[in-house]
C-alpha cells in the first residue's frame, strides 16, 4: 500500500506538483535522516544534506524514468549530498572541530552512539539493511559495492557492534 | 538481529531536521510562483512574492526562521534574539527562501538543462526483482551529472577562477596579459560594427567528462593558436563566412621580455634573408562550434575569442561614438551589440551522455578598481574610481529553453 502511494506521489511529483512533492518526501524524511546520520553522524549535518537533497530531487525528478526506484535513486542523492558535505567540511574546520556535536545534537543519542561504535563502511550498510530495509542487491547499487562487499560488511558490521557497543563477547550473539 | 540493536529502532526526527525540510518546501514553492511571474531578477519583487506565501505557511516554521536560515551560513552566524515583529520574521523568511530558490536554479539545478539519454535504447526489460535493470542505477548516477564552469573574472586577480552562477552575471577580467579587452571598431561607411572579445580561459569541472564543446549564437568563436604544436581544439564546425573583426592574441608573453634582454627573440629583426619567408607562427580559425578535451582546456599560447560584425548598426555607432558619449552610452551600445549572444556550453561524458547549459553575454559598468584594473604609472587613484564597462557571463536557469 505504500509503495503505490509513493509512486501515486512520484508520478505527480513528476508532474511538478509541489504539493505532492512534499509529501513524498515527508515520507521519506526518517530513512533519510537515518542514512544522513550514518555518514555524518551530527543532526545538523544531516538537515542540511537532506535540504539539499529534497532540493536537488525537485530539479531532477523529471528525469527519472521508473517510479519504482525513487526511493533508491533518492537514497543515492542523499548519499552524494553526505560527501559533499563532509568534504567541505573537512576543507575548513579540522576533524575534532568538525565532528564535535551541537548544543541541540540531543536526538537519538544512542543510536549515534551505536554508530560511533562503528567504521562508516559498516555503518552505511547497516543503516541501510537494518534502518531502511534494502536488499544487499539495492544496498550494492546504491553504493557502487559488489554485492559480495555488502554482505562481508554487514556479517563484519553486526559482529563489531555486538563487540564494541553491545559488549558481547566472542561466542555470544545477538543476531 | 534482536530488537535491542539501534538500527532496528525508530528514529526521532530531530527538529532542525524538519525546519530545514521544511524550508525547501518553502523554497519549492516559491519557487514555482517566483518562476512563473519571472520576478527572480527583482529582489524587492522577490520578497514580496514570497512573503506573500507566507501566510500558507505553518506558523512554527515562520518562528523558527529567524534561527535557522537556509544554508550552511546559519551555523555560525547565529540572529540575534529579540527580533521578533512579523514583518522582520517575514523578511527573514523571504531572504531564506530566497537563498533556497538559488540553491535549487543556481549550484545544483543550472547544469541540468537538457540531459541527454543516448543509451536508452540499449536498456534491458527489469527482471522481476530489479536485480538486472540498470534503469534505476542510471538514475541514479544522474546526480553526479554535475559540472562547474568557471572563467577569470574580474577583480580577481589574474589567477582566479570564479564559478558561473544563475542571476550572478561575472564580469570577465580586462587588461590583463592573457584576457586582453574587446576590439571594436566601425567601417568607412559609419554603420558596421565589429567586435572581438577575449573569453579569459574558460574551463569546466566535473566528474566523468570527456570532453567539452562551445557554441556561440551570434558570430563566431576566433581560436587563435600557434601553427606549430598540437591544438586544443579536438573537433570543430567551421564558420564559413568572413569576419573582419581584428584579433585578440597571437604573441608570446615572453617577447617583449626577450627584446628587453637583448634576444630578439621571434622579431622581425631576427629574420634573415637567406631565411626566406616566414611563417607566421600563430594562425586564426573561426569557428561556430568547437570542442576541446577535459584534460586540455586550455593553452598559454591559444586565445579563444569570439567576434561578430552587424552591419546597419548607425545606433551602436552612434551611441559609442558620438560627441560627449558617457559610459552608460557605451554600456547601451554593448547591451545592443551583445543583445541575445549566447554561448551554449556542452559536456560530454566518458558514457556518451551529455548535458548543455547556456551563457548569457551581457555587460555591465564598473569602476576600475572594481574590475581589478591596476593603477599605471602616471594615472591618478582617482581614476581607479571612473567608471568602465566590463563584458559579464551569466549562466541561464535551467527553463531558460
Amino acid at each position: 500500500m505504500q509503495n503505490i502511494k509513493t509512486e501515486h506521489l512520484v508520478e505527480k511529483a513528476r508532474q511538478k506538483d509541489p504539493d505532492a512533492f512534499t509529501e513524498l518526501m515527508q515520507l521519506h524524511l526518517k530513512d533519510m535522516y537515518r542514512t544522513a546520520l550514518a555518514i555524518l553522524r551530527n543532526d545538523e549535518d544531516a538537515a542540511d544534506a537532506i535540504q539539499d537533497t529534497i532540493l536537488a530531487c525537485w530539479e531532477k525528478l523529471g528525469a527519472l524514468k521508473k517510479t519504482q526506484y525513487f526511493k533508491t535513486w533518492m537514497t543515492r542523492i542523499l548519499i552524494n549530498h553526505c560527501y559533499k558535505i563532509r568534504k567541505a567540511a573537512g576543507a575548513t574546520g579540522t576533524l575534532e572541530e568538525y565532528e564535535e556535536p551541537a548544543a541541540y545534537d540531543q536526538y537519538n543519542l544512542e543510536l549515534k552512539e551505536a554508530l560511533a561504535s562503528l567504521d562508516e563502511k559498516y555503518r552505511i550498510v547497516l543503516t541501510l539493511f537494518y534502518g531502511e530495509g534494502y536488499r544487499i542487491d539495492e544496498i550494492a547499487r546504491i553504493l557502487r559495492i559488489p554485492k559480495s562487499t555488502v554482505q562481508t560488511r554487514l556479517s563484519r558490521g553486526r559482529k563489531k557492534l555486538a563487540r564494541d557497543y553491545y559488549g558481547i563477547q566472542k561466542g555470544e550473539a545477538i543476531l | 538481529m534482536k530488537k535491542d540493536n539501534m538500527f532496528l529502532e525508530d528514529v526521532r526526527l530531530p527538529e532542525i531536521v524538519q525546519r530545514k525540510a521544511d524550508i525547501a518546501f518553502l523554497a519549492i514553492q516559491t519557487e514555482r510562483s517566483a518562476r512563473m511571474n519571472k520576478i527572480t531578477e527583482n529582489g524587492q519583487n522577490m520578497e514580496t512574492e514570497t512573503t506573500n506565501h507566507i501566510g500558507n505557511i505553518p506558523h512554527s516554521l515562520t518562528e523558527h526562521a529567524q534561527e535557522i536560515g537556509t544554508g550552511r551560513a546559519s551555523r555560525t552566524r547565529k540572529t540575534p534574539h529579540g527580533l521578533a515583529g512579523k514583518r522582520t520574521a517575514r523578511r527573514l523568511i523571504a531572504a531564506a527562501a530566497c537563498a533556497a530558490v538559488l540553491l535549487v536554479s543556481g549550484s545544483m539545478a543550472g547544469p541540468l538543462k537538457s540531459v541527454l539519454w543516448r543509451s536508452d535504447s540499449g536498456q534491458k526489460e527489469p527482471a522481476p526483482n530489479g536485480t538486472e535493470d540498470n534503469t534505476a542505477l542510471q538514475a541514479v548516477e544522474q546526480i553526479d551529472r554535475m559540472f562547474t564552469l568557471q572563467v577569470m573574472a574580474a577583480g580577481s586577480g589574474e589567477g582566479e577562477a570564479v564559478p558561473l552562477k544563475e542571476g550572478h552575471p561575472i564580469p570577465l577580467i580586462t587588461n590583463s596579459s592573457k584576457a586582453d579587452s574587446w576590439v571594436l571598431c566601425d567601417d568607412d561607411n559609419g554603420n558596421t560594427v565589429n567586435y572581438c572579445i577575449n573569453i579569459p580561459q574558460i574551463t569546466c569541472e566535473g566528474d566523468d567528462i570527456q570532453s567539452i564543446t562551445y557554441s556561440i549564437s551570434r558570430g563566431a568563436f576566433q581560436i587563435v593558436q600557434p601553427t606549430a604544436g598540437e591544438s586544443i581544439i579536438l573537433d570543430g564546425q567551421a564558420y564559413d563566412g568572413e569576419l573582419n573583426t581584428g584579433s585578440i592574441g597571437g604573441h608570446y608573453e615572453d617577447d617583449e621580455n626577450a627584446k628587453e634582454a637583448g634576444n630578439p627573440g621571434s622579431t622581425d629583426s631576427d629574420i634573415r634573408p637567406e631565411d626566406g619567408p616566414q611563417e607566421d607562427p600563430y594562425e586564426f580559425l573561426l569557428y561556430h562550434s568547437f570542442t576541446v578535451d577535459y584534460q586540455k582546456q586550455s593553452d598559454e599560447n591559444t586565445w579563444i575569442n569570439f567576434c561578430n560584425v552587424l552591419p546597419d548598426s548607425s545606433d551602436i555607432v552612434q551611441l559609442i561614438w558620438k560627441e560627449g558619449a558617457t559610459e552608460e552610452d557605451q554600456l547601451q551600445a554593448m547591451q545592443k551589440m551583445l543583445d541575445q549572444t549566447t554561448i551554449t556550453c556542452t559536456v560530454n561524458y566518458t558514457d556518451q551522455t551529455s548535458q548543455s547549459v547556456d551563457i548569457k553575454v551581457g555587460s555591465r559598468l564598473m569602476t576600475r578598481r572594481e574590475a581589478g584594473e591596476p593603477l599605471d604609472p602616471g594615472m591618478s587613484p582617482e581614476e581607479l574610481e571612473e567608471q568602465t564597462v566590463v563584458i559579464t557571463f551569466e549562466q541561464q536557469p535551467a527553463e531558460a529553453k
